[in-house]
């Protein structure tokens, strides 16, 4: 194998729980988003962008949709050179095997593929956040600091600072005091997840952390709080930009919607810096004299026949003739039947809605979701979504009947 | 086998083609012409595909690549490039014999008993496989595929039509006649033997004479048993700027765009990572077909917007097609336009063309 300077390995084997039924038959890095794209993309597309050619992803929930994203697009192989997107899921040694008990523990499982690289540097990634970040110039920095390990930081609303790793850092940058997810809160500089390591001294650390009973594996609540007890040069490197950890419905929508800006937050259409994606090799959409289209991302082979606003569409989607989509989200494939409204919801990858229905209200600041690939009758009413049911109720002929079967 | 021909392509589409084939001229949003036939060849089985190319190839060669976008890098025989012979002085070669002759070695080596020869003019979602059966079960020696269409109501004149008798007997082929009679109009596509065509093309070139491939089966005609194949689908025939607009317009017809580009397979093309389509709050349109990475802030009707096309706020467009990159500032006008890739309309310029006669601007104009 040639010598690599530095190999990425992206975390992407997170059930993403809080994602409710979108995350049922996928891992949370493969969740579409954007319009076209799956969170992975931005992660894997910044190694793309930053010049990054060996990466291992490592995946354990649900593979089979990441796999054949990841392995569908030659793309990702840039560089050659024995380079490459290399899916790692949990495998069986001679003295046994065992499920990744935690993100230090999924990489320590992978020495032996990080070795075969001879790497100065590891930088770990999430394989769940929406942003575009120059892993180059988070490399220089880590060199210029000599540092042990550095991790990305960015300021995050204070009230929010308890959800994160939050850090303290002297006025050269150096990381004085890490906390994960503390209470009360020093400080609102969050870990973003990012680190880079010298390859050596975190090889050290991964083999001394797995001989910790009482550890839970973990980079954020273990590897790195150890790090600075021993004293090593733990530095934070600030981001500025648009960042998100979208590990909720709420925080899905929202990023979403972000895109819908008349400014956006987050440019995904800069020739400089693309984002990457399997193509699914649709026509261009399709717009009828009778639609209307406003604050919209609509993807290809789309067909829209009602109106659509502030809404993002995903390839192959098919808007029925008097439908209105409001607020959404709508995945690939699904279909929404005429006369249709749908408002603050997201649908799933080939979600079949009916005639005359209603999903979500408007004003409602609950978001609905339809898991993919489910069949609402038409005149179905549904808002919440379908592992808690929420108010559901078709009216048809024989009056209400409870939809909890066809979930 | 396949042979995509485009070595005696004589058809110009104005300024379109002036600095690219016919076969790289952008059409319906996303493709290019010869998209439609190689996506036809991949999704009949066609696992060995050369291309004939004229000497004006750069464009068709960035294009094509490796052949892996139309799934043809895995395969075992795979997408082959087949460039023009050298010729001496300045002037390229005339016609398309010596350019099948130069290649004759491609045809030899190949394990493949039958031939599709076809040119990129004709947009469709072929499926030759009916065709290839059809020419087995007539034990043909060669079948033209045809399209039955009004010929009192064609552009121009640039096409050829053929002489069909019952049962499929093909009587003869008229190239480009002065005057239509029928309209049973050639696609420019047939199928043979691979030993029959090496033997059609060692006879013109031994010959010195005729220019094309198609002057030579004509002339041989009579020695042959010739059948034409009606083909059934969707087929749209590009010869020259009016029929180009013409069909362009016509994928806004549901129906049409539903045949293209859902029935038969899909089509592919050179993959490009541009982000979905933007509307903003100002984007008005109505029957509009837009690929990705456009942004919407005016009006649009009745128009094709092909990759990464900005519409400003207050611009009006209106039957037009705008080609990749294209731009249109603030309350510019277009009506009945064809933008190439990278032309810019300035803020508040008006540009009319017609029905019949589209107004071109040529690549990277700025106005």
């Amino acid at each position: 194998m040639p010598k690599k300077e530095c190999v990425a390995m992206i975390l992407a084997g997170g059930q993403g729980s809080r994602l409710s039924i979108l995350t049922k038959n996928l891992a949370k890095p493969a969740v579409p988003f954007g319009g076209r794209y799956r969170l992975i993309d931005f992660t894997l597309s910044n190694c793309c962008n930053s010049r990054i050619d060996t990466v291992g992803v490592l995946t354990q929930y649900q593979p089979f949709v990441l796999n054949s994203h990841i392995s569908g697009n030659r793309l990702w192989g840039v560089g050659g050179q024995g380079g490459g997107v290399f899916v790692l899921p949990p495998f069986m040694k001679q003295e046994g095997g065992e499920w990744y008990k935690g993100t230090a523990n999924a990489v320590f499982q992978n020495i032996d593929f990080i070795d075969q690289f001879h790497p100065r540097y590891v930088l770990v990634l999430s394989g769940d956040h929406v942003y575009k970040m120059n892993y180059s110039a988070l490399l220089s920095f880590h060199k210029e600091h000599t540092a042990d390990i550095t991790i990305a930081v960015i300021p995050v609303p204070w009230e929010e600072a308890s959800r994160f790793g939050i850090m303290s850092t002297d006025a050269a940058g150096r990381i004085t005091e890490f906390e994960e997810k503390p209470r009360q809160p020093k400080n609102n500089l969050a870990s973003m997840g990012i680190y880079v390591f010298n390859w050596p001294a975190l090889k050290q650390q991964l083999l001394a952390d797995e001989r910790e009973s009482a550890s839970n594996h973990d980079f954020g609540r273990d590897v790195i709080p150890r790090m600075l007890k021993e004293r090593r040069k733990l530095f934070a490197y600030p981001f500025q930009g648009y960042w998100r950890d979208v590990g909720t419905l709420e925080s899905l929508w929202m990023a979403n919607m972000d895109l819908l800006a008349d400014d956006p937050p987050l440019d995904i259409n800069d020739p400089c810096w693309p984002i990457y994606s399997l193509d699914p090799v649709q026509p261009p959409h399709y717009v009828t004299a009778a639609a209307q289209a406003s604050r919209a991302l609509i993807g290809e082979g789309c067909l829209i026949n009602g109106m659509v606003d502030h809404s993002v569409l995903f390839s192959g989607v098919q808007v029925a003739d008097g439908a209105v989509i409001a607020n959404s989200v709508v995945m690939p494939g699904a279909a929404i039947g005429a006369n249709t409204r749908v408002y603050g919801a997201i649908i799933g990858a080939d979600a079949s809605i009916g005639e005359d229905c209603e999903i979500g209200s408007d004003g409602s600041e609950e978001i609905t979701v339809v898991g993919s690939g489910i069949s609402i009758p038409r005149k179905t009413i549904f808002t919440g979504c379908g592992d808690d049911l929420g108010s559901i109720g078709v009216a048809d002929a024989n009056g209400w009947r409870d939809l909890r079967l066809i979930m | 086998m396949g042979i995509i021909n485009l070595a005696g392509d004589s058809q110009e589409l104005s300024e379109i083609t002036q600095h690219r084939p016919l076969a790289a001229v952008p059409f319906g949003g996303r493709y290019r012409l010869i998209d439609f036939v190689l996506s036809g060849m991949v999704n009949s089985g066609i696992e060995s595909v050369g291309i004939l190319t004229p000497h004006q190839h750069r464009s068709l060669v960035d294009h094509l690549r490796s052949g892996a976008d139309w799934q043809f890098a895995h395969k075992k025989e795979g997408l082959v490039l087949l460039p023009p012979p050298f010729s001496a002085g300045d002037r390229p070669v005339k016609g398309d014999i010596r350019n099948f002759h130069g290649n004759l070695d491609f045809l030899q080596r190949s394990s493949q008993e039958y031939v599709l020869v076809a040119g990129a003019n004709i947009v469709g979602s072929m499926n030759y496989r009916d065709a290839l059966r059809f020419h087995e079960e007539t034990a043909a020696d060669i079948t033209f595929l045809y399209k039955m269409e009004d010929h009192t109501r064609q552009d121009c004149p640039n096409c050829s039509v053929a002489d069909v008798q019952p049962a499929g007997r093909l009587a003869g082929i008229r190239l480009n006649p002065p005057t239509l009679d029928s309209g049973n109009f050639l696609l420019d596509t047939f199928i043979l033997k691979k030993k029959l065509l090496i033997e059609l093309v060692e006879g013109g070139k031994g010959r010195g004479k005729p220019e094309n491939i198609l002057q030579e089966i004509r002339d041989n005609l009579g020695h042959l048993r010739a059948r034409a194949f009606h083909y059934p689908g969707y087929v749209a025939r590009i010869h020259c700027l009016p029929s180009y607009y013409r069909h362009s317009l016509d994928l806004l017809n549901p129906a049409n765009w539903r045949q293209l580009f859902t029935q038969t397979g899909q089509i592919y093309t050179k993959v490009r990572h541009d982000a979905p389509t933007r509307y903003t709050k100002d984007a008005r349109v109505a029957n509009v077909l837009a690929a990705g990475g456009c942004l919407i802030a005016g009006t649009v009707e009745n128009s094709l917007l092909f990759q990464r096309v900005r519409i400003e706020p207050g611009a009006q467009v209106r039957g037009s097609i705008l080609m990749t990159n294209s731009e249109v500032a603030g309350n510019a006008m277009l009506e009945n336009v064809i933008c190439d890739k990278d032309v810019r309309i300035t803020a508040g310029k008006t540009l009319r063309g017609t029905v019949n006669n589209p107004l071109v601007i040529k690549k990277g104009t700025v106005i």
